[in-house]
């Protein structure tokens, strides 16, 4: 215990082209506490949930991770045996996806499929792990649940499948859980009750959990802390209501622009000019510059480091270099 | 043509789709509406309320059970063949997904001019003009026009099908879905054009879409569906501040918001919506409504009724 549960430093993960190697991860640190949700924010390509696969080591050949550490519990992860690897995913760190139609096997009622995950991690087998199974989904509000057992993925609503993928990933009382857009398969009244359902079983179960989404309103409603991201880096990262109210980097502070909030219609949207690099041609300095309103020479130039300049609160951005002092980090 | 007044009048509209072994799906079950010149009209309803079937009646690109579809004093239900033709000139569709509705075979000139060339009143020339016009109007940069689909970004694309959809100088633009596949900062550049399209424009258009701080921020009026039904309309601002009906006032609580308030709020709805092939008797939301409810709400559907200011609610207890 006292350090954090998990902590990643200086990961890169790159996928090979023939127009060389992408960096779909290129310099990612992140800690997640006990107990905490680190919610994980950027566009599509940004290197979110390259992040989270590289940490549960599932990044597809020919992608690989190329660097960097990832300490879960005091343990590194990266150069685990692979039968440990398996004990520790499902069992220790789980993650559930965006759409469980593709997770879920379509061949199986899903009690075979909770069972299986029991089984495997000798949680429980045969009458025990059908009453793990039963009760399980009864705590995650789905009525009938032992008749549910039966059921294949196709014959269940889609908030009742992530209720399922939900159910199964918490079957084997794992300390972190990855949720990779947990919700945006899903309606928005729908999206409300599984949020609600992730926000209890995180209390209930002293649970940690990534958080990886596109939406700042799930960001701000469900997490402790937020990393931004943008191009295979983290741009910004710290306490979620100070990141939102007055966010440091260009790249964050133009993202929330865009955001159309409800109900205030006196905050005008604006756009972000420009579009996101070509991550195998990427610019030498910040990923940003060339579309940031502040940039200036040295940016194009160099890559910032990053600079921590309110306690908990670090930005990879010139503009924030020597205000505190350097994050001690990378 | 009277520049004020309503361009499009919906009179109880219905569409039903059969679902086998006689079942139906009541994808429209009676919705009376009307779009005035000038104005953008928000359209929000979660999955299957039946909002994408609405528009493509109004496009008449489907045909509707019940009900008429009245544009510009033309009664639009029963045209055929030039008359049809005609119509449908006056009226375009933006689509949602930017990768299956623009032919990849086609440069940009060609997609954009489409519309013109089946027009058949410009050369070739006016036509090549006019496109370079269009893709400057939506931002793009027109010494791309040769190029394919495929060499544009998803929001560069949604782009050419805005400038194709105004290629014709259609009277009304009916945008399903427009920036649901987006990203927030390409979608952010979208509903930017769009507005200044309405503007510059003065364009009448439909917006469709399942996210409600996206319809609020382009719509002067709002209207919410639930299982084939418009439960509430009017004036965006009231529609928001000032929801009368149980189930926009569920919808508006679900949306997570940027800010300290509300956090950790329980949701007001439980489960899935009903099944639009056994609609629920009398009022369609009382199977969840969490209001206390009357007798009548489980025995008689609730008639869309005026409140105040242009503002409609389809509720017994509104």
């Amino acid at each position: 215990m006292g350090g954090p549960l998990l902590e990643v430093r200086e990961l890169r993960t790159e996928f090979p082209t023939h127009r060389g190697p992408i960096r779909a991860v290129d310099g990612v640190s992140l800690r997640v506490a006990r107990g905490e949700t680190l919610a994980l924010v950027g566009e599509s390509g940004c290197g979110k949930s390259v992040t989270a696969l590289s940490i549960m080591r599932l990044v597809r050949r020919p992608g690989r991770v190329v660097g960097g550490e990832i300490v879960f519990d005091g343990e590194e992860l990266r150069r685990k045996p692979r039968a440990r690897m398996q004990e520790i995913r499902g069992g220790r760190i789980a993650m559930v996806f965006q759409d469980p139609l593709s997770t879920l096997n379509p061949a199986f009622p899903v009690g075979n499929q909770i069972g299986e995950t029991l089984r495997v991690h000798g949680v429980a087998r045969g009458k025990e792990a059908q009453e793990r199974s039963i009760a399980l989904l009864e705590a995650m509000g789905i009525a009938g649940a032992r008749e549910r057992l039966r059921s294949y993925p196709h014959e269940l609503s889609g908030g009742m499948r992530q209720r399922v993928m939900i159910a199964i990933a918490v079957s084997c009382e794992p300390e972190l859980l990855i949720a990779d857009e947990p919700t945006t398969a899903l309606d928005v009244t729908l999206q409300a009750q599984i949020m609600d359902l992730l926000g209890r079983v995180k209390e209930e179960r002293g649970l940690a959990i990534m958080l990886i989404t596109h939406d700042f309103g799930i960001v701000s409603q469900f997490s402790d802390r937020a990393a931004v991201m943008y191009a295979g880096q983290i741009v910004e990262q710290g306490p979620v209501q100070e990141l939102l109210e007055e966010p440091l980097h260009p790249y964050a502070q133009g993202l929330l622009r865009c955001v159309p909030r409800l109900g205030r219609p006196e905050v005008r949207i604006s756009p972000i000019e420009g579009s996101v690099p070509d991550l195998a041609a990427l610019p030498p300095g910040c990923r940003f510059a060339p579309r940031c309103p502040e940039a200036m020479d040295r940016c194009g130039r160099e890559m910032p480091g990053e600079y921590e300049p309110a306690p908990g609160r670090v930005v990879r951005c010139y503009l924030h270099e020597g205000v505190g002092e350097e994050a001690a980090r990378g | 043509m009277s520049p004020v007044g309503a361009l499009v009048q919906i009179e109880d509209l219905a569409k039903h789709f059969p679902a086998g072994r006689g079942r139906v799906v009541h994808a429209v079950d009676g919705v009376a509406l009307e779009v005035t010149r000038g104005e953008t009209l928000g359209l929000v309803g979660e999955s299957g309320c039946g909002k994408t079937t609405l528009g493509r009646l109004i496009c008449r690109l489907a045909e509707p059970t019940r009900g008429r579809v009245v544009f510009d004093g033309v009664d639009a239900v029963g045209l055929r063949g030039g008359e049809l033709r005609a119509l449908r000139r006056r009226m375009q569709m933006i689509f949602q997904d930017p990768f299956a509705s623009l032919n990849p075979h086609k440069t940009v000139e060609q997609i954009v001019g489409l519309p013109l060339w089946v027009r058949g009143e410009r050369s070739k020339a006016e036509r090549r003009e006019r496109v370079r016009e269009l893709l400057g109007l939506v931002g793009l940069d027109p010494s791309q026009s040769r190029r394919f689909p495929h060499q544009f970004s998803g929001g560069q694309r949604q782009r050419i099908g805005i400038a194709r959809a105004l290629a014709c100088e259609p009277e009304l633009v009916v945008a399903d879905e427009p920036v649901a596949s987006l990203d927030v900062s390409i979608q952010a550049q979208i509903l930017e054009i769009m507005r200044q399209l309405q503007e510059r424009l003065r364009l009448t258009s439909v917006f469709i879409s399942h996210d409600i701080s996206v319809v609020s921020h382009v719509s002067q009026r709002i209207a919410v569906m639930y299982l084939g039904k418009v439960v509430e309309m009017g004036p965006g601002q009231a529609v928001i501040e000032g929801a009368r009906h149980p189930y926009t006032r569920a919808l508006l609580a679900a949306v997570p918001r940027i800010g300290r308030a509300e956090r950790g709020a329980q949701p007001l709805l439980s489960g899935d919506p009903p099944s639009a092939v056994e609609v629920p008797s009398g009022c369609r939301f009382h199977t969840r409504c969490y209001l206390r409810q009357a007798p009548e709400c489980r025995r008689v559907e609730p008639e869309l009724a005026a409140t105040e200011g242009g503002h409609f609610a389809a509720c017994h207890l509104a």
